[in-house]
């Protein structure tokens, strides 16, 4: 016979394995616009429920409020690549945040990816993701920058002296600089992996890599949409000395790419200097981010969401967002690049019909409801003659809850994939159309041309209707599909 | 609210019976206190905790409204219930718990699963506090008693104390 100790003790046992969804903050991010499920109820709670209130529920206010409030903004139109990655704040990071931050991670693993060796003594702390390792740059001098994405085993860890607190469970991204010639060996706790996005020692800023004989090496790691960082030197402690002469304060500005700022700096060559600042500048060199070390934290995390609803791609009928029609392909690379990242193919040639003979392609891999990587939507853009005709976004695949990629992609009317035919009345009323061709598709035709796509749901031609939905977007000339329904 | 959610769902659990029917009352009833949070003066959790509570109230009469589900395939079934077995047998406590009546269960999550004290536990359930220690003591009571009629649980008892 259990005594009342034993069989309460028994319960939580039982139910130690009930654990919320890691992503559970970041759904209810993304339903916190949404009714709620019965409108205008109220909820039946006790009065004399209001009664105590402690510094306990101070904190998780704190807490809290920065994730809602901070976390919170409302996606402005047509305002180009925008973001706003970062808060400071307790939460576990979780596998979804990263990839839907950092394009680096979403396109597809190569072998130069697979030259990092992971090694941890055990007990070891963290464990490598496999398949999310990527050599982001090689620099002109053959230093390789891989990114890992790492998860963290138990709830705090140490890394260069500093106990830093990570959420069991939670991800983190790291770097690891390797010199030429060297093995790319990631091992935690080492000199080179320093937590640069969870858990980050110094928010923002940039890693150091000191060279013999030369300028030693500064890293920075970048969420998407930032194209350029300006790091500012101070001297150490802010003592001019010797070893510190004047200019005692210096800035440099690196361009970001693949997620990567990395740029040697020779100012700091005698270790006196250390990075005291870090600014975060989009591609029109608007100020996204800014971070000191006078306010460094001990833990960050990514605002959930915060770039889904930032990194904004608009289909227009004469282009994609500010690209139009008949740009060359370099052009066409540069714009996007912020937004999506490296394409995931060269410029290839594809069959020279319907007005198009070569093409690039941005996958997008990441399965917005599981938040792994496979193979999902993509984003295919059209040339002829090396101009820029056309492009379609949906590929083969359809998510109902597209609005979770990483980028929110919707026509300048604001029709997104998933959404209903009946939305696409609502926005374009009679300049929306909707066909039984080819299985169902739809066309819109705005001021700028016409954007035409797919429609899902549509086995049988008796299934198109209002409650069908958008399964791909294009406009231009695409090859030979969707153009005449 | 971070900390609070395991309990929170392990109480949504214990009053639904369903993994996922939990997460998704935990979710709503984190979205609806999150949205008053500027009016809530007293522990966030137990007002969590209240809103779950409602909120199963309100599926358990939605669902007296709706027709029942479709039954699944008879194999697929019995196959499904066969690699549960082990875990059915080891969840003998929770089990006992889940037989209890409504309000015992909801003063069980309280107090053990999110650790109320017996004056937070009266304050969330609007109960005396009187009233709240003798739903206890009678949870515990009449978990003892199925654990005890229960073979399958005696072992799983058994196996308790050995751990203990």
């Amino acid at each position: 016979m259990l005594n009342d100790q034993e069989l309460i003790d028994g319960l939580r046992r039982e139910l130690a394995d009930v654990q919320p969804p890691i992503d559970l903050i970041d759904r209810l991010r993304e339903h916190s616009g949404e009714p709620l499920p019965v409108p205008g109820r109220r909820l039946r709670v006790p009065v004399g429920f209001f009664a105590a209130a402690g510094s306990a529920a101070v904190a998780i206010a704190i807490t809290v409020g920065a994730l809602v409030f901070v976390g919170h903004r409302t996606p402005t139109r047509n305002s180009g690549p925008d973001v706003s990655p970062i808060t400071h704040g307790t939460g576990a990071t979780t596998l979804t945040q990263l990839t839907s931050s950092f394009a680096v991670l979403r396109r597809p693993e190569t072998p130069a990816d697979r030259a990092l060796r992971f090694k941890c003594s055990h007990p070891c702390p963290v464990e490598l993701v496999p398949g999310l390792t990527r050599l982001a740059r090689t620099l002109p001098d053959g230093t390789r920058v891989f990114l890992s994405v790492l998860r963290a085993r138990t709830a705090e860890r140490t890394a260069l002296g500093n106990t830093i607190r990570v959420p069991a469970g939670s991800y983190m991204l790291d770097e690891l600089v390797v010199s030429a010639g060297e093995k790319a060996i990631l091992s935690p706790g080492s000199l080179a992996q320093i937590p640069v996005v969870d858990g980050g020692i110094e928010p923002g800023m940039p890693s150091t890599r000191l060279t013999s004989g030369r300028a030693p090496l500064w890293v920075g790691v970048v969420p998407d949409g930032v194209s350029s960082v300006r790091w500012g030197f101070s001297c150490i402690h802010g003592r001019k000395t010797a070893a510190c002469p004047p200019p005692a304060t210096i800035t440099a500005t690196v361009t970001a790419l693949d997620n990567v700022a990395a740029a040697p700096v020779s100012a700091t060559r005698h270790g006196s200097l250390g990075v005291t600042s870090a600014s975060w500048f989009d591609a029109a060199r608007r100020s996204i981010a800014s971070f000191s070390t006078a306010n460094r934290q001990t833990t960050m995390r990514f605002i959930p969401g915060g770039l889904v609803l930032h990194s904004r791609l608009t289909f227009n009928g004469d282009g994609l967002g500010p690209i139009t029609f008949g740009a060359s392909p370099a052009q066409i690379a540069r714009r996007l690049y912020p937004i999506l990242g490296r394409p995931g193919g060269t410029y290839h040639s594809t069959l020279d019909a319907c007005g198009v003979d070569h093409s690039l392609t941005w996958p997008i891999l990441l399965n917005p409801s599981t938040g792994q990587l496979e193979r999902g939507e993509e984003l295919t853009v059209f040339f002829h003659r090396d101009q820029f005709v056309g492009y379609q976004y949906g590929g083969n695949a359809f998510h109902p809850h597209s609005d979770r990629l990483q980028v929110r992609a919707i026509t300048g009317a604001g029709l997104a994939i998933g959404d209903t035919l009946a939305t696409g009345q609502r926005l374009y009323r009679h300049a929306f159309h909707v066909s039984t061709a080819q299985g169902g598709t739809w066309q819109a035709s705005t001021p700028h041309g016409k954007l035409t796509g797919y429609a899902s749901g549509t086995s049988t031609t008796a299934d198109v209707g209002p409650s069908s939905r958008v399964a791909s977007i294009d406009a231009g000339d695409v090859g030979c599909p969707v153009s005449s329904p | 609210m971070i900390s609070a959610s395991p309990g929170l769902l392990r109480s949504a659990y214990l009053l639904t019976g369903d993994r996922a029917v939990a997460e998704d009352l935990l979710q709503s009833a984190l979205l609806r206190t999150l949205r008053r949070w500027d009016s809530i003066s007293g522990p966030p959790g137990a007002y969590a905790f209240a809103a779950v509570v409602n909120l199963s109230r309100d599926r358990y009469r939605a669902r007296r409204r709706r027709p029942a589900m479709a039954p699944q395939h008879h194999a697929l079934e019995q196959r499904a219930v066969d690699q549960l077995d082990r875990l059915v047998e080891r969840d003998a406590i929770t089990q006992a718990a889940r037989s209890l009546p409504d309000i015992q269960r909801q003063v069980l999550a309280c107090r053990f699963l999110l650790d109320l004290t017996v004056a937070e536990t009266a304050n969330a359930l609007g109960l005396p506090e009187g009233t709240v220690k003798s739903y206890t003591a009678r949870a515990l009571a009449r978990m003892r008693e199925l654990l005890s009629a229960d073979p399958a649980a005696e072992s799983d008892s058994s196996e308790v104390q050995s751990v203990e």
